[in-house]
């Protein structure tokens, strides 16, 4: 069976007994997706790839004594990146919202559709960010990463009625801070902020 | 009399469907697999197409939050990280894989060398050393005599 078939349970097993090609496999097989969800944590690229960085070199050193104990390795390792984010979080303490957009890629005039997209993106960045942190990891890991809300529920050590809870809640503060701006903007007041057409 | 309790069950159904859309949004692949039924029956209704549109929209705004690839650097990095862990255990717990008796070996030896170099230096204890003229007593004792301080020298 070629490695890129083997499931993630097999290669962690090979990984742990040190071969370099499962290791291999898996990162190809997870990096994008546990390095997306750290980066709508976090919102920077590079505090993003720290949490993924720390996340493998867990994953190294629990390789061989990694048992599946009724979750999903996939579960186990996105458990252990949003740990690593909610350590960043923590640490960073609660910032301005606007810190914890992304950057724009550069200060060059662009075309208008690619401006507003860029606007768009940072406004939602930016509503994400303001949320609080268990509500953010539940949309992040439902909505982005398209976990069920079971798998969110293990890997956020909640029931399944709390993740609801969160998922709702989230989703509230983020139509009010981001449809209540199209109002704005219909009615052509004035604003600060990035405008977001929705 | 009829039309109440079907009328309270259209109400029920609402607004379970519409907890569903609070937190799942509009899209019927991202609902837990046990509502697909209510969002099929329900699907149609005035009041919940209202709501489901409002959901909609909502949802197309979360997605212009696109994350970035992961770059191949990145990749690279988790890669070069990766440190084989059998090669590492091997190294830190010399002997932890063998048997009980394989792991009593390295004592052993340990033990052994130590017996060995105790009665080497029982053997040699009473021969050579006092036969050295730079250690027989008398050489040392004269030197003594001869700077005066010794204790005895005025004895």
């Amino acid at each position: 069976m070629a490695l890129g078939e083997e499931n993630d349970e097999a290669l962690v097993a090979r990984a742990g007994r040190g071969d370099r090609a499962a290791a291999s496999a898996l990162v190809l097989r997870h990096t994008d997706r546990i390095f997306a969800a750290s980066y709508r944590m976090l919102g920077d690229r590079a505090a993003a790839e720290d949490a993924t960085q720390e996340t493998f070199l867990k994953l190294w050193k629990n390789a061989a004594r990694w048992r599946p104990q009724g979750a999903k390795f996939e579960t186990w390792l996105y458990k252990v990146a949003m740990n690593a984010c909610l350590d960043r979080l923590r640490k960073r303490g609660r910032e301005a919202p606007e810190d914890a957009a992304p950057e724009m890629t550069d200060g060059a005039p662009r075309a208008d559709d690619i401006l507003i997209a860029a606007e768009r993106r940072d406004a939602v960045a930016a509503a994400i960010a303001a949320l609080p942190e268990r509500q953010r990891e539940a949309i992040v890991l439902c909505h982005y990463q398209e976990l069920s809300n079971i798998e969110a529920a293990k890997i956020m050590d909640v029931s399944v009625e709390a993740i609801e809870s969160l998922l709702a809640r989230g989703r509230r503060a983020l139509k009010d801070a981001l449809i209540e701006r199209r109002e704005e903007l219909m009615e052509g007041g004035r604003h600060d902020g990035p405008s977001v057409v929705v | 009399m009829t039309d109440r309790p079907l009328s309270s069950d259209r109400e029920a159904r609402l607004e379970r469907a519409s907890a569903y859309l609070e937190a799942y949004g509009a899209e019927r692949r991202r609902w837990p697999e046990e509502a697909h039924a209510l969002f099929d029956q329900i699907c149609g209704d005035r009041r919940f197409e209202e709501r489901r549109r409002a959901a909609a929209r909502l949802d197309e705004t979360l997605s212009a939050f696109l994350a970035p690839r992961a770059d191949e650097a990145l990749k690279e990095r988790l890669l070069a990280s990766f440190d084989p862990p059998s090669r590492r255990a091997s190294l830190l717990s010399f002997g932890a894989g063998a048997p009980r008796w394989g792991r009593l070996v390295p004592a052993g030896i340990l033990a052994g060398l130590s017996a060995l170099g105790f009665a080497i230096g029982a053997a040699t204890a009473n021969t050579g050393v006092e036969n050295d003229p730079a250690f027989s007593a008398p050489a040392t004792f004269a030197y003594l005599s001869d700077q005066g301080d010794a204790p005895w020298a005025n004895e």
